[in-house]
């Protein structure tokens, strides 16, 4: 079998480590790129939201490179997410590729592990938990080091130095093939991480909310975060996480779950219903950024987002009664990147009057940023 | 909620919009017997539409903008706007919803307007009888007591019923909608009389097609040239059952209910074409149209033609579009 997923950020990581301890074969297709969007959006529905387009050019890409089965998340939510990969396995059948489909869902639980069993063989149930251990470990340690490196870099005093290790230490990771090594590459990179030389200055801090691919995807959302750190000298703190999207729904991390029942709870008064998408924790992410020391909030969301758009009619009047600065970035294919640089740019220096006029009067819940970073990499909810 | 100021009754105000095209009936019904003076906004113009889109975000599907004009044009004459807010509607084992955008419909006009009258919902959210349960919170919420509520209720539901029972009888939803809200009587709206040539198959959601002004007067076009109309609102409320071809899992209940119709029209001897309509920008619909022409739900070899309404385009072009797929359909018969 040799199975291959679509790309999400940095989650190929975890999930290669989980098919190979299965001791199956993983098909990584290359990262995301304009030229994999092309190739989803020629075969893709004209209206479907971005993320479908990017992941089906992956699906290809896959392919291509002789994967032989896709597998793909899949549901009866309310958004699109959910058949995603029901709808681009017949459009990838209509194109005359053939595959096995490996659909996980809460409904098809059985089916996939039927399919597991058959293709990893005696002993699959220790050997499942075993991947599912590394798994876990290698999700949270990835996490850690991109968190670590957002941290750094709008304050590093040679651009790129974060980058450069945050690349070296992922790749290390990936190598890594026991949680003991996991921990010793993870630790390794942290001490590294610290001896980063910083720069001085402010920097403003950001929470961006909206939908989880553009989020963290940086084919998608043209490198946003990078842009924000190295242009405008802004940290730009994405609500949500690989680790969140890849753990929340096993239930590997109840944190995670506990996290996102407050977030509904909070994001009630504003959207009763669940609606399919992550509009819970942009609500709350937007409510609760203030008090979390965030000077503004930026909302990415791709073109037709169901969820996000509906957010999106919320957000302005919410966020101006919150007093929080609120940028809107829509992505889709066309997106330029000129036109995005300039509005962060904007954006930015609207930040730094506004941090620059509060502290000059004094008020207590913006604090100008001067603490060596990476002291918060313990707070949860951010 | 005492809203009357001195008035004879509270008026409260259902934007022609969304879902009301499924409940307004019921809910007039429903608030006239329980001593409220109900109206429902009127059909949508152009002005409607740019008003609409001027105070919601640009890319939003022009449904919802529908909404924001529908509701911006209520203001001023009511006291409470009511909107309902579908979410579960069919009984099934695992949960169901409607478009997101349905199921916030009063969140977006709570937030995203201003000077708004309060907006109250009409939540329909599974149990037992949805609708009665939608009722006895809306009861609450305007301090009617639940014995009245009850019984008008009672009258509400054969009111809902007398409508659903006019559009599956073919009707013109928009002149259904109008002749259940104010009584009058449906004269000449039945689409599918006579034996004409050929025969359309329209299929959409109810607040598009009933929509005159947002679906460029498809369905009135369509008999002007000649063609007998069915539409999917036919088959409003039936509620699957002895569908030919097995639909995908779906839990987009009102998409379930245009496949399902899909796949019983395309089966049908008369029909000659179908027609699939869906706004710029539609979530559910971009995907559920991939599942009806890939998984031969719409049975394969019947024409079909989907047509994308967007509040930029003039009627031209869509006419154009119509006339030809008419004249292609009518080609293809006398071929025969
Ligand atoms: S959340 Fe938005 S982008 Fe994601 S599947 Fe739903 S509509 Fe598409
Ligand atoms: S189903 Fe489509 S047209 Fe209807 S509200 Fe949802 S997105 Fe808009």
């Amino acid at each position: 079998m040799r199975i291959a997923f679509p790309h999400m950020g940095n989650a190929y990581i975890p999930l290669k480590a989980l098919v190979e301890e299965l001791g199956l074969e993983a098909v990584v297709p290359p990262r995301p790129s304009q030229h994999s969007l092309k190739e989803g959006s020629k075969h893709a529905p004209e209206f479907v939201c971005l993320p479908f387009k990017v992941t089906l050019g992956d699906c290809i890409a896959a392919l291509e490179m002789g994967a032989d089965t896709l597998a793909m998340v899949c549901g009866m939510w309310a958004c699109r997410f959910g058949y995603y990969g029901r709808t681009q396995h017949l459009i990838l059948r209509d194109l005359g590729y053939r595959f096995e489909s490996l659909l996980i869902g809460r409904e098809q639980i059985g089916e996939v592990l039927e399919k597991l069993k058959n293709a990893v063989g005696r002993g699959w149930q220790k050997k499942l938990a075993r991947a599912l251990r590394l798994f876990r470990a290698k999700a949270r340690a990835v996490d850690e080091l991109e968190r670590m490196a957002g941290e750094i870099r709008p304050r590093e005093a040679v651009k790129g130095a974060a980058d450069r290790l945050l690349e070296t230490s992922l790749s290390r990771l990936e190598a890594a093939s026991t949680l003991k090594e996991i921990r010793k590459r993870a630790e390794e990179a942290r001490t590294a991480f610290l001896e980063i030389p910083l720069s001085e200055g402010p920097v403003a801090r950001v929470r961006v909310v909206g939908e989880l691919y553009v989020l963290l995807e940086p084919a998608l959302n043209l490198d946003l975060v990078r842009r924000l750190a190295w242009n405008c000298r802004v940290e730009a703190r994405p609500v949500l996480s690989t680790y969140r999207w890849l753990l929340h729904p096993v239930w590997l991390d109840p944190k995670l779950n506990l996290e996102s029942y407050w977030a509904r709870r909070k994001a009630r008064p504003y959207l009763p219903q669940v609606l399919g998408g992550e509009e819970h924790m942009t609500m709350a992410g937007a409510l609760t950024a203030r008090r979390e020391g965030y000077d503004g909030l930026i909302h990415a969301l791709p073109l037709t987002c169901m969820p996000e758009n509906i957010c999106r009619t919320i957000l302005p009047e919410l966020c101006e009664k919150l007093d929080l600065p609120l940028l809107t970035l829509v992505f889709d294919e066309h997106t330029s990147p000129a036109g995005l640089d300039a509005r962060l740019e904007a954006f930015a220096d609207l930040l730094m009057a506004k941090k620059g006029k509060a502290t000059r009067e004094g008020r207590a819940h913006i604090r100008v940023d001067r603490e060596p970073p990476c002291q918060g990499r313990k707070r949860n909810f951010a | 909620m005492d809203m009357r100021d001195g008035r004879e009754a509270a008026v409260v105000g259902i934007p022609r919009a969304l879902a009301a095209y499924k409940y307004a009936p019921f809910l007039v019904a429903f608030l006239e017997e329980c001593g409220f003076k109900a109206v429902v906004s009127p059909p949508t113009t152009s002005s409607i539409v740019k008003e609409g889109s001027a105070s919601c975000v640009e890319d939003i599907c022009v449904a919802v903008k529908v909404l924001f004009g529908q509701a911006l044009r209520l203001r001023d004459g009511v006291d409470l706007l009511l909107v309902p807010r579908p979410v579960k509607v069919e009984k099934r084992p695992h949960d169901t919803f409607t478009c997101p955008k349905l199921m916030a419909a009063p969140d977006m006009l709570r937030h995203g307007l201003r000077d708004l009258p309060p907006v109250a919902e009409f939540l329909v959210s599974g149990g037992r009888e949805p609708l009665l349960r939608g009722c006895m919170g809306l009861a609450k919420k305007l301090k009617i007591p639940p014995w009245r509520a009850y019984r008008a209720y009672r009258k509400a539901y054969a009111a809902g019923e007398r409508y659903f029972r006019l559009l599956r009888s073919g009707v013109h939803p928009t002149k259904a909608l109008e002749s259940a809200i104010s009584g009058g009587n449906p004269e000449d709206g039945l689409l599918a009389a006579g034996n004409g040539d050929p025969t359309v198959a329209v299929i959409g959601h109810p607040y598009l097609l009933g929509d005159g002004h947002v679906s460029h007067h498809l369905l009135e076009r369509l008999r002007g040239l000649g063609a007998r109309v069915l539409t999917s609102c036919m088959y409003e409320g039936l509620g699957g059952g002895c569908i030919p071809v097995p639909i995908p899992p779906l839990s987009w209940s009102y998409e379930r209910e245009l496949a399902e119709s899909a796949a019983l029209l395309s089966r049908r001897g008369d029909v000659d074409g179908i027609l699939y309509v869906t706004s710029f920008g539609c979530g559910p619909d971009s995907l559920v149209l991939e599942m009806l022409r890939r998984e031969g739900i719409v049975r394969p070899g019947v024409p079909f033609m989907e047509l994308v309404l967007d509040e930029h385009d003039g009627p031209s072009g869509f006419h154009t579009r119509l006339e030809a797929f008419v004249d292609m359909l009518r080609r293809k018969r006398r071929s025969f």
